[in-house]
């Protein structure tokens, strides 16, 4: 993409200089209800605790089965103790978009 | 257990479907997702997958179809984007393959006869009579086809994902 086309790309209303500054803005999105939620957090803050202001922020209950995921599949669940620091630097996810998903079944290979 | 077949209704299927599409897409546009509604039961969503060991981004196309929606969950295929259907055994390289993945598997041919994304929130897990734990069987009340999606996309996420099936 041309410097001149990336100029006029919209935007959310951050910024890497926002993220830079305050922590990168994140997106819950609530499987079951088909909600989501965006709002920034601190690089000190972990995954877990994020994901507790998403549930607040969407008003649904945390259930014990629930489960947390990148939009592209990959399963966050060990590495909720994880800063935001901890997560882009150590490049565990380049996904700044979780999905809360409710448990499946299914067969192993 | 063994979950019942659940029962095609192709009206409440397109309501559904549309209702629930409307509430996934908000504001936004089927485009704005790069998803393909061909017809009013038919949803096509490509999908990207980084395939780490080569080195490349890989593509591939799920067709979810909505006839047992929503008492039961989507049908969901892959299927080759050049013929828009899924032939076994010419196509099996339109179907990813993953390993060791906790809850869904992709089958180019599941017992000889059909291929299977072994998940619970497809309408085929449930067409091969597959075992199934109580509280994993399709809940319209709190699975919609984002749910399989979701359960789709993990089989494709590293570690599982190990490029294509061979023909």
């Amino acid at each position: 993409m041309s410097d001149s086309v990336l100029e006029k790309k919209p935007h959310d209303g951050g910024s890497e200089h926002d993220d830079d500054r305050h922590g990168p803005k994140l997106t819950f999105e609530h499987v079951a209800s088909v909600q989501d939620v965006k709002f920034r957090v601190s690089w000190n803050e972990t995954l877990q605790a994020a994901w507790n202001t998403a549930y607040e922020k969407l008003g649904e209950d945390s259930r014990a089965d629930d489960r947390l995921q990148t939009d592209d599949g990959v399963d966050m669940m060990p590495l909720l103790g994880k800063t935001m620091r901890q997560l882009f630097d150590d490049k565990h996810t380049k996904s700044r978009k979780f999905q809360i998903v409710g448990p499946t079944g299914g067969a192993q290979s | 257990m063994i979950a019942p077949m659940p029962v095609q209704d192709i009206h409440a299927g397109r309501e559904a479907f549309q209702r629930d599409l409307q509430v996934v897409l908000k504001e936004g546009t089927l485009a704005d997702r790069g998803w393909l509604k061909p017809d009013g039961l038919t949803l096509l969503v490509p999908m990207l997958v980084e395939n780490a060991a080569q080195g490349q981004v890989d593509l591939y196309l799920l067709r979810l179809m909505f006839d047992h929606y929503p008492k039961g969950p989507p049908s969901a295929q892959f299927i080759n984007p050049l013929t828009m259907n899924y032939k076994f055994p010419d196509d099996v390289l339109w179907v990813p393959k993953c390993e060791n993945a906790p809850d869904v598997h992709f089958h180019p041919n599941y017992n000889n006869c059909v291929q299977l994304i072994c998940s619970s929130t497809t309408l085929e897990f449930y067409r091969v009579n597959h075992d199934v734990k109580p509280e994993h069987v399709w809940d319209p009340q709190r699975m919609n086809f984002l749910t399989t999606l979701a359960a789709i996309r993990r089989g494709l996420a590293s570690p599982y994902y190990k490029g294509r099936w061979a023909p």
